[in-house]
This record gives structure tokens, sequence and C-alpha cells, in this order.
């Protein structure tokens, strides 16, 4: 297995899609908490040209970007699959990641601003919705991944657990079962899984922490 | 059964482009199908309803959008050229590297081009230290990205030796001057001259006519997407 180290944040969804990759395949590892505001020297030394996090160590040698990682961790460590066998399938997978990955940026903007600017991120986060509601394949299958979560699951981890927080504390819900049935269907789907239920940062830390967040932002705007 | 492979791209688009190449690499034979991008056709929006895009793959009629997952889908089904690495760590330093390029590079250098005056400048130098970073890469001493021979890095990175240049020359700023990127300038030179690259770029000056053609409009958009 070799030595595997994760530097990553408690409350980052992206570290979490590479946390529950690593903990579905049984893999050991070390997880090192960074403190963003005063950065190791070691994730400065293995992720020179983002400084971010997650970073995955594997024998000291260093991957970033959460994706990147996830398809390392698969090639890698086979049992337990992200990705299924064929290529076809294998490219909706990924198309979809992208996807997740691609349009995050609305959601953020919905939970830092307010007024004129947050309606408008409102409106890009349900088109973003809509898009995954209609063509994501959900009214066929449990997961994006089928029966199983895999890939595309985990990078709309940040959909399933962390939105709900978000429309907590700006009170405004953007997915409810009957505008969003499939996507609904699919948050809960995935937030029963063992994996994913054992393995979430504590919500009333989460919710504590993003409020905070969310009256400084608003704030200094 | 015949294989049936079609390529929806544009002329114009260097992400359609890379598709192109990696077929050409592979040897596949294929119909390409040109889209007015003012004008997209029914067949682009029916198998690209998500972001009404090119490039779109149809292999036996299914479709793949998006370059970057193209062209790994293109890798895993046909065999010969090879556009990854077979080392999963390899692999991942490839793709870390295509992901900076969409997502960094390309998006900075786009912005610098066509952003206001007044926000010009800072946007230049944010794509200048984008670009610092790719020359910083290739100084590790390969002859491309991808070693010897070019590679998925390479080919993602066709926007930076080809379009810059143009673009450079349209907008009027320099990004790229040689005195300071000649590590880059030397990739260039050497991309640009592989056969499969230089027989499928777009005549320079009808790339050159069609971003002047469109300024204003382009500029306009601007505007108001970089507010």
């Amino acid at each position: 297995m070799g030595e595997v180290k994760l530097f990553g944040l408690w409350l980052s969804p992206y570290v979490y899609r590479v946390i529950w990759a690593l903990k579905l395949k049984g893999i050991e590892y070390e997880y090192i908490e960074e403190d963003l505001s005063n950065k190791s020297e070691l994730l400065l030394k293995y992720n020179p040209v983002h400084k971010k996090v997650p970073v995955l160590a594997h024998d000291g040698k260093p991957i970033a970007e959460s994706l990147v990682i996830l398809e390392y961790i698969d090639e890698t460590w086979p049992e337990n699959p992200l990705l299924p066998k064929d290529a076809e399938q294998r490219a909706a997978a990924r198309f979809w990641a992208k996807f997740a990955e691609d349009k995050a940026t609305c959601f953020m903007t919905f939970f830092r601003s307010s007024g004129e600017e947050q309606e408008k991120a409102r409106k890009e986060c349900l088109e973003m919705l809509r898009m995954v509601e209609e063509y994501g394949g959900l009214e066929e299958k449990k997961f994006f991944g089928g029966d199983t979560i895999g890939l595309a699951d985990l990078a709309f981890g940040g959909v399933a657990c962390w939105l709900g927080v978000m429309e907590d504390i700006v009170g405004v819900k953007l997915v409810e079962a009957h505008t969003f049935p499939r996507l609904y269907a699919w948050i809960h789907n995935f937030n029963q899984v063992g994996v994913i239920k054992e393995n979430l940062p504590d919500r009333e830390k989460m919710l504590v922490f993003f409020k905070r967040r969310r009256e400084i932002l608003l704030a200094s705007a | 059964m015949t294989e049936e492979v079609k390529l929806i791209g544009a002329w114009v688009s260097p992400v359609s482009l890379r598709v192109e190449l990696a077929l050409k690499l592979k040897g596949v034979k294929y119909e390409y199908i040109d889209e007015d991008l003012s004008n997209k056709s029914p067949l682009l929006l029916k198998y690209n309803p998500i972001h009404k895009k090119v490039p779109v793959l149809l292999h036996n009629g299914k479709p793949i959008a998006e370059s970057a997952v193209i062209l790994e889908y293109i890798d895993e089904t046909w065999k010969g050229y090879q556009l990854l690495p077979e080392d999963p760590y390899e692999r991942a330093v490839t793709r870390f590297w295509v992901k900076f390029i969409d997502e960094k590079c390309i998006e900075a250098i786009w912005k610098a081009c066509w952003i206001e005056e007044r926000k010009q400048e800072k946007a230049i130098e944010e794509a200048k230290e984008t670009l610092k970073i790719l020359e910083n890469e290739l100084k590790k001493g390969r002859k491309f990205f991808a070693g010897d021979n070019i590679g998925f890095v390479d080919i993602a990175a066709i926007f930076i030796a080809f379009w810059v240049g143009v673009l450079q020359e349209v907008v009027g700023i320099s990004l790229m001057d040689e005195e300071k990127f000649p590590v880059l300038h030397k990739w260039i030179e050497e991309f640009i001259n592989c056969d499969v690259v230089g027989e499928n770029l777009p005549p320079r000056d009808k790339l050159f006519a069609y971003y002047q053609g469109h300024k204003e409009t382009i500029y306009a958009i601007a505007s108001r997407f970089y507010k």
C-alpha cells in the first residue's frame, strides 16, 4: 500500500471527496489538518502551484486537485472501483464530475452574496441543478455510478452534504422534492451510504462556522 | 461492425483541434462536421444540450462532450499512439497540467486579451503568472510536456502554441515575449513543427481575420462577463 498522507481542511467538500474514496477502498492514511491562514511548509512544497488542499502524498509523491487524486486512487487501488470499465460510461462519469467542478462557483456566490447578485447566482444554481436533473441519467439509476457511488457522485458530494447547510443559513431552498425529484432522491440515497454517513464534518460545527463566515462576507461586501 | 466516428467541431476552436490531433495521432478515420458558432445546428444542440458547445465526438452515434473527456475516451478506445502515460503517477501529473491549462492559463489569457482597458494591466500580469508556471515546468528539460514525443498536455496547450500569438496581435498586447519565455517559445517551435500539428492548424491569416472581424462582439461579451 505504501505511505499515504492526506492534507486537508475539516470543512472542505473537495477534501471529503478524497476521504470518501480512500475509505471506500479501505486505504489507510494519515490525515493532516491544514490551517489555511498558516499553511504548512510541506503543503507549500507539495502543491506550489495552487497552495491548496486536498493534496495526497503517496510514498512522498504529491498529487493535487481532488478529481485528479480520485483518478489516481482508482488506478492505484482498483478494488471498489470509482469508474466503470466501459469507456463510454467512463466518459459520462468524467463529464459529470467536470460539470460539478466547473459549476461550483455559482453556489459559492449564492452563499456569499445578497440582493441582486445573490438572485443572479440563485438562478445560475437552479439552471445547473436543472441540467443534472434532466440529463444526469438519475431516472434510470440510483447513483451516477449505477448501483454504487462512483466518481461523479463523489464530485457532487458538495450538493449532497454542504448545500443543505448553505440553504439553512441563507434561508433559501434550492433543491426540493417537488422541483428536483431525481436530485432530491439522489441526495437522500447518497447520504445513506455507510462511508458517507460515517465521514462527514460535524453539522453543528459547520453551521456555526459558515454562519459567521457569511456574516463577515456580507459585512465586507 | 463498421465503426462510425464523427466530430462536430469548429475551425476556430482550439479545443476542437485538440480532438482532431488526437484522432489523427491514433489514425482514426472520422467525418468532420464544422459548426457555425453563431448559428448552432440542431445536431449540436441535440448531442450537447448541456453546454451547446464544440467539440462533440460521436462514436457509433453515442456523443461525448468536453475535449479533455473526449481525449481520455480516445486514448482508452483506440490503441496505437499513447496520449497519456502508463504510470498512474505520471497520469496524475498529466491530468493536473491539463486542468491547469484549462482552468487557469486559458481563462487568464482570454481575460487579459478582452477585458476593459482599465482592468487590463492586472489581467495581463495574472496571465503572465500562469505562463511563467508553464515555463518553469518545461525548464525540467523535456522537449515536450509529455517527454520526447507530444502527449495530452502538449495537445491541450495548442491554444498557447498558436492562438495566443494571433490574439496578441489582434488586441495589441504582449503576453509571451520570447525574452521572458524562452523555453515556452522553443516548445512552441518544436510543437508546431510536428507534422500532425503543422498540417492541421487553421491558416494563421484566416484566424487573424476571424478575430479581427469579431473584435467588437467579443469586447461586448467580455465587458458583460468580466464585471
